[in-house]
């Protein structure tokens, strides 16, 4: 039923962050400007640079669900998942059955990508049982915890899912490209609701490469929480995170008919890559190619750039944010007007695969709830960041903001690939 | 090892298997694992994997096809503790 007129919209949150252990809880943190980052001891004892970083704690006391499912046998990233993804399937009016043996919901659908997965069970499990010579040890729960879908499928499996099922993987922007692509999907008349993000779980073995790539900060192990510096002077470099961030998109005919309550509409959205030229490489982005996808995302959404109150960016605390402020103020270069911006990262640090996905929840939870959360640790801001725009745009306390209407939530990921979504308040 | 030296062990690794549900009181020898016991059979590959780790013995895959009942896998255990 393909149908050029389907909106979309999103009508369930869900999310576990290193500042949050659920939407509720998240939104207080953003609020109030909390950092989730603080010392790990297991990345001192690995003798890490970085010693510091956002892990996002289960909240699994209340899930009965869980341990139904036998979810203590996943690892951190599928376990993220599950619990986000049980929160945004509750949060949307749905109802979960535990004894269902045998309906399937074909109409919905998961995609929840990753960027390192399951990289925790194979170095702790698979390779030391494999190198022993024991691969017939290393138990059932093993081949689902390593493939790249495995949070997809097991909240498919608990929910009973039976529309499209699977994983995308884009780096920083897998979050954001996760929920373009379920955007599409029922816009397509594929499915009517789609259950998308990405998750991250912790784990030394997808830090470490970082940490050798010397992106990370190493120098502000003794004050953890404002190491996470987007936009500032001293942006040290990136502090890591883990966490899931979960949005139940629905086609709107649908979410209006079951009276769901509905937070906002996807207006739409671009990816693309800067193909690592013209400056471009595996940590900076090349910029022409971050002006084409943010303009095409605006172009596609039906919007002009004067529309968006606030930018969501994916500014990190490394000399990137320069580029990035100066690519979005060249979108408005023909006017005085330039968008609040701000960085959800300042709190709960770089999230990698489910850094999208935790910044989009946080977008619309300020939608929802009419404000615009801090960029903690941004002062002093950068002076070319400063050339650029006015910094008052750069909120360093909670403002409330009850028109807040668009939000482009960007991110601009290794690798030099780029995304870009605009989400609009939903008016009564 | 006789079956009285290998029964309660074998009994506490299915206890790690089975819903919370089963009455024990109940339970009789010829009373099949995955079916009477409801352990579920994706997880059934651990269990055997945990009763080879506690027993130092190894199951191949047609014999762990032959353990369908509580006394199966006793027997089994009984066997190639004598006959490694």
């Amino acid at each position: 039923m393909k149908n050029d007129n389907i909106r979309v919209v999103i009508t369930g949150l869900g999310v576990v962050a290193s500042n949050g252990k659920n939407a509720s809880d998240y939104n207080e943190s953003l609020i109030a400007g909390k950092s989730g980052i603080k010392s790990i001891k297991e990345l001192s004892d690995l003798n890490f640079g970085c010693t510091i970083g956002g892990i996002a704690e289960l909240n699994i006391d209340k899930n009965a669900f869980f341990s139904n499912n036998q979810l203590d046998k996943a690892n951190n990233h599928i376990q993220l998942a599950c619990i986000a993804g049980m929160e945004a399937y509750l949060d949307s009016g749905l109802t979960y059955n535990p004894e269902n043996e045998e309906n399937v919901d074909w109409d919905t659908g998961a995609i929840i990508g990753t960027s390192a997965g399951g990289i925790d069970t194979i170095g702790d499990l698979v390779v030391p049982f494999t190198k022993a010579q024991k691969p017939r040890k290393i138990g059932t729960s093993a081949a689902l915890n390593i493939t790249g879908s495995g949070a997809s499928l097991d909240l498919a499996n608990i929910l009973a899912l039976g529309n499209k099922v699977s994983a995308n993987s884009s780096v920083c922007c897998t979050g954001t490209e996760a929920i373009l692509d379920g955007f599409h999907h029922i816009k397509s008349g594929r499915a009517l609701r789609m259950l998308t993000g990405s998750s991250e779980g912790y784990s030394p073995y997808s830090w470490a490469p970082m940490d050798s790539l010397r992106v990370l900060n190493s120098r502000s192990n003794n004050s953890p929480e404002t190491a996470s510096a987007p936009l500032n002077k001293d942006g040290f470099g990136l502090v890591l995170s883990s966490g899931a961030g979960i949005l139940m998109l629905e086609n709107l005919d649908t979410a209006l008919k079951r009276g769901a309550e509905i937070y906002a509409e996807i207006l739409g959205g671009s990816v693309n890559c800067g193909g690592r030229k013209s400056g471009g490489s595996m940590t900076y982005p090349n910029k022409e190619g971050m002006k084409r996808c943010i303009s095409e995302a605006v172009e596609l959404s039906g919007i002009v750039p004067q529309d968006i109150d606030l930018i969501n960016g994916h500014l990190t605390g490394t000399k990137g944010d320069v580029l990035e402020v100066s690519v979005w103020k060249e979108l408005f270069e023909h006017t005085d007007y330039f968008p609040y911006i701000q960085s959800t990262k300042s709190m709960i640090g770089h999230g990698l695969g489910a850094a999208g996905s935790l910044e989009s929840v946080a977008s619309i939870l300020q939608l929802h709830n009419g404000y615009i959360h801090p960029s903690i640790n941004c002062e002093p801001v950068h002076p070319e960041i400063e050339k650029k725009i006015n910094t008052d745009r750069i909120p360093k306390k909670c403002i409330k903001k009850e028109d807040l209407t668009i939000i482009a939530k960007s991110s601009f990921g290794f690798g030099d690939v780029n995304s870009c979504l605009i989400f609009k308040k939903w008016e009564k | 090892m006789t079956r009285e030296e290998i029964k309660p062990t074998f009994i506490d690794i299915l206890k790690k298997y089975t819903p919370s549900t089963i009455i024990w009181d109940s339970i009789t020898e010829n009373d099949s694992i995955i079916g009477k016991l409801n352990v579920n059979s994706a997880r059934f590959v651990d269990l055997i994997i945990d009763v080879e780790d506690a027993f130092e013995i190894d199951i191949d895959d047609e014999r762990m096809n032959q353990i369908i009942t509580i006394k199966n896998g006793i027997d089994m255990v009984e066997s190639l503790t004598a006959n490694p």
